[in-house]
């Protein structure tokens, strides 16, 4: 709480802060979570549960002059069945589609939510496409059999030309890369704020329900 | 719990029992689902259709045309008399690239700023994955006095607090020191039983609301029409004083707490984001979530207590395509009345016979009507408002997004005895693409002859004039039943009907007005039951209740 008001307290005097919705998509155990744990935190877990409870979670960013303040959603497990709510992809400005290049699956259902998110979600959407895992292969001699990588970059970088995406291969473990995806991704978040000046009641678009005002202070407004 | 989430393959889902299994994505069920999961439960969601949201759903076009598909089958029993219709048919080839842009709810509905549901949304921290926005006004439309021509019938703005009937040129200062009394009554607090006892209500218990502003405040027959159909959402001329008096305290109550308007809409279609943001809360916790055939349950069985010899045994079994093996639950909550074919709220209690019609159109240009609806304080033009009101209007002319236009009884001819009301949305609440418009429109049903079309024609004629709608679809909604619950009791629960029973109904006075807070008091019912119901397996979770 206190924190959020001193964001509103900066906000008004500091140059604008962009806030971002980023979602999170790819299979289970692909890294998604331990991205964000590495760009958030700065930290890795070898065995890290597959998520539950994880929800939310914001992330300042500075590009060059601007601030970017990601907000991070990760999946919590409703898309295992096929059931992501349509409401994850709203307004969604940032998404990472985020295979293991380890697992060709994982590559097969990256495409899947590239495609479903040129569908669903607002046509300006930044994607990048994350081939994740890299440490596991970083001592590979290219076209080595007994390698871990099993899908390549050429591969990767080809899908992403094709649909316009970002494209990296990052490690979590390591952390090699993952600042740059979501550097990679700011720069690319057109600068002009999309709120609407006509709603001063909301920030950034849009009302915080637990800040109303009291009903003692100005109740009906009579 | 946490390593039964194993990477799904064919036909598993990881485990084979939950402690509570919820089928139907409704409002309440998607409560009482997060509630549960957030105290510790397993949950196992279900939901047959491969949409959010049940009967609460925001759906695009073409999910909408199937759904009308499905009640035309007799497959969805809350509804009947569905039909849709593509008046400009290039629409309708071009449907498969643009259906996706739209959001249309089928349960069409404003949030109150003070109510149960708010409060839900607030204790759970839900609302912070919902874009809400307030509701930019509510107009009434005037009947045309006898001797004026029917054009002249206006649109009357309905003022929200204080300093909008300050400055309503259209009130003499008479009127506006009446009515600024009667807010002034109306909107004090007091406790909920606070109108049992107010004086000014002794004696008038069978007083209608519109008799009682005339003879206590003696307001004018305009403003006491507009209150009682623009501020108290009456639907009839014969309603009672003191149910639409609480209904006005909410509305006043509500005025102020996030911005002028009392009333919120979450964004990208209204409330069927809101039962996906209560899902998603409960999938952060743990939740399962199946939607579509892949959830859809075969092989129900509810086993009562006396039958069941150990502890290791559960009451509830049933199958599911995506599990290989019967899944266990202790307790199922049924929102959408299809789990046991036969006690279905079909044949249960609640009312059958169809209490409101629906329409919902797509509108790619702003009929001329709703253009004058929406404009702010167009009853009479205010030749002598000074420099800065005009920039309010500006300003405020700008941002009509969302907007709510009540016909009092008789105020159409040929239409309803009863108040019809719409409710209008512009593509800034993300339900359709930018320059379109959707408009949604909803009346009681005649008792005789249930006809959608029929009932609401007069009303889209004064509304639309010759705009013809990208896509229009009408329906009959039947009153919501509150949803069954499954268990065995447990010798704490006090005893109640096994092993199905349908929730009290206690307090309705005092909510029923607003649906989606209604959904709110349900939800709390069905977290008491599925805690009750679990209290034995679970430590430190008890079904506490005061
Ligand atoms: C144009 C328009 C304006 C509205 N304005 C308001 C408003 O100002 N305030 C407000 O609270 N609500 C409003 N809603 C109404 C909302 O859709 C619910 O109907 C309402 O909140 C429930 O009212 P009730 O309980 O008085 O209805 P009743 O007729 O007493 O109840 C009907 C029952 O049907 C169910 N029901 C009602 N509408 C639908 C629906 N569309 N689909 C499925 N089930 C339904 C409700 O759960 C309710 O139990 C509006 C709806 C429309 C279309
Ligand atoms: N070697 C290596 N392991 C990683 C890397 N990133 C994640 N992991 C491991 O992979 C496993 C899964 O990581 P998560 O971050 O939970 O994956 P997720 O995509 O969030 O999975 P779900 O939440 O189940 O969808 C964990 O054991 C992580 O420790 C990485 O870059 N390198
Ligand atoms: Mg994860």
């Amino acid at each position: 709480m206190e924190l959020k008001s001193y964001d509103k307290y900066r906000m008004s005097f500091a140059p604008p802060t962009t806030s971002v919705k980023l979602v999170l998509l790819g299979e289970a155990a692909v890294g998604k979570s331990s991205l964000v744990l590495r760009f958030v935190s700065n930290d890795f877990q070898e065995n890290k549960e597959p998520t539950i409870g994880a929800a939310f979670l914001t992330q300042k960013c500075t590009i060059g002059e601007r601030t970017i303040k990601y907000e991070i959603w990760d999946t919590a497990g409703q898309e295992r069945f096929a059931s992501l709510a349509p409401m994850y992809y709203r307004n969604a400005q940032a998404a990472l589609v985020v295979y293991d290049i380890t697992k060709p699956a994982s590559f097969i259902k990256a495409r899947h939510w590239v495609k479903e998110l040129h569908e669903q979600a607002s046509k300006d959407i930044t994607i990048a496409l994350v081939g994740n895992k890299h440490d596991l292969v970083e001592d590979d001699n290219d076209g080595d059999d007994s390698s871990l990588r099993k899908v390549s970059i050429e591969e990767g970088q080809k899908l992403a030309d094709e649909e316009g995406l970002l494209f990296f291969e990052t490690s979590a473990k390591t952390a090699y890369n993952v600042n740059e995806v979501f550097v990679g991704i700011g720069s690319k978040i057109p600068e002009a704020p999309l709120l609407k000046p006509q709603q001063p009641q909301a920030t950034d678009g849009r009302i915080d329900l637990s800040t109303g005002t009291a009903p003692a202070a100005d109740g009906c407004a009579c | 719990m946490s390593d039964s989430l194993a990477p799904s393959s064919e036909n598993d889902i990881g485990q084979s029992h939950f402690d509570v299994t919820v089928v139907g994505t409704g409002l309440c069920e998607s409560i009482a689902a997060s509630a549960l999961a957030k105290r510790g439960l397993s949950v196992l969601h279900l939901d047959p259709h491969e949409y959010y949201g049940d009967r609460h759903a925001s759906l695009t076009v073409d999910e909408m045309v199937q759904w009308v598909n499905e009640i035309q089958a007799s497959a969805l029993h809350q509804y009947t008399a569905a039909s849709y219709e593509f008046p400009i048919s290039e629409f309708e080839s071009n449907l498969n690239k643009v259906a996706r842009q739209y959001a249309l709810s089928v349960f069409p509905a404003i949030l109150p700023a003070r109510g149960d549901l708010i409060d839900t949304l607030i204790a759970e921290d839900v609302g912070k994955y919902v874009s809400f926005r307030l509701v930019d006004g509510v107009s009434t439309y005037q009947k045309p006095r006898a001797g004026e021509l029917r054009e002249t019938a206006r649109w009357k703005r309905v003022p929200a607090g204080k300093d909008q009937i300050f400055k309503d040129s259209s009130l003499s200062l008479l009127d506006k020191r009446r009515l600024m009394k009667f807010i002034m009554f109306a909107s004090s607090e007091r406790s909920s039983d606070g109108w049992e006892t107010e004086p000014l209500l002794q004696g008038k218990e069978s007083q209608s609301i519109l008799e009682f502003l005339a003879s206590t405040f003696q307001l004018s027959h305009d403003l006491a029409d507009t209150i009682a159909y623009g501020i108290a959402f009456c639907t009839s001329p014969t309603e009672l004083a003191k149910p639409a008096l609480m209904r006005m305290n909410r509305y006043f109550r509500s005025i102020g707490r996030y911005g002028p308007s009392p009333f919120l809409v979450a964004q990208y279609g209204g409330v069927g984001e809101i039962t996906q943001a209560f899902c998603r809360a409960s999938a952060v916790y743990g939740g399962m979530y199946i939607l579509g055939p892949q959830g859809k349950i075969s092989d129900f069985t509810c086993t009562p207590q006396e039958k069941i010899s150990d502890h290791s045994q559960h009451a509830i079994s049933l199958r599911i395509p995506a599990h290989h093996e019967p899944v266990t639950s202790d307790v199922l909550i049924d929102g959408t009345g299809t789990v046991l074919e036969h006690s279905s709220s079909a044949t249960e209690g609640a009312a059958k016979v169809p209490s409101q019609v629906c329409c919902i159109a797509i509108l790619s240009e702003l009929p001329s009507q709703i253009q004058t609806a929406i404009a702010p304080n167009t009853t009479r033009q205010d030749d002598s408002a000074d420099p800065e009101d005009s920039k309010d209007e500006q300003v405020e002319e700008n941002a009509q997004d969302v907007f709510l236009m009540i016909f009092p009884p008789g105020s159409v001819q040929g239409g309803s005895t009863q108040a019809v009301r719409a409710l209008f949305m512009g593509s800034g609440t993300g339900s359709c693409p930018a320059g379109q418009f959707v408009l949604y429109l909803q009346a009681m049903a005649e008792v005789d002859s249930v006809v959608p079309k029929q009932t609401l024609q007069p009303y889209l004629e004064c509304l639309l004039g010759d705009v013809s709608p990208l896509f229009i679809t009408y329906y009959a909604v039947k009153a919501t039943a509150d949803p069954l619950v499954f268990s065995s009791p447990t010798t704490d629960t006090p005893a109640n009907t096994t092993p199905s029973s349908s929730l009290e109904q206690g307090q309705e006075e005092l909510v029923w007005f607003e649906g989606l807070d209604m959904e709110a008091h349900r939800a709390r019912e069905l977290i008491r039951r599925g805690l009750v119901a679990t209290s034995h397996r679970t430590h430190g979770v008890s079904a506490e209740e005061d």
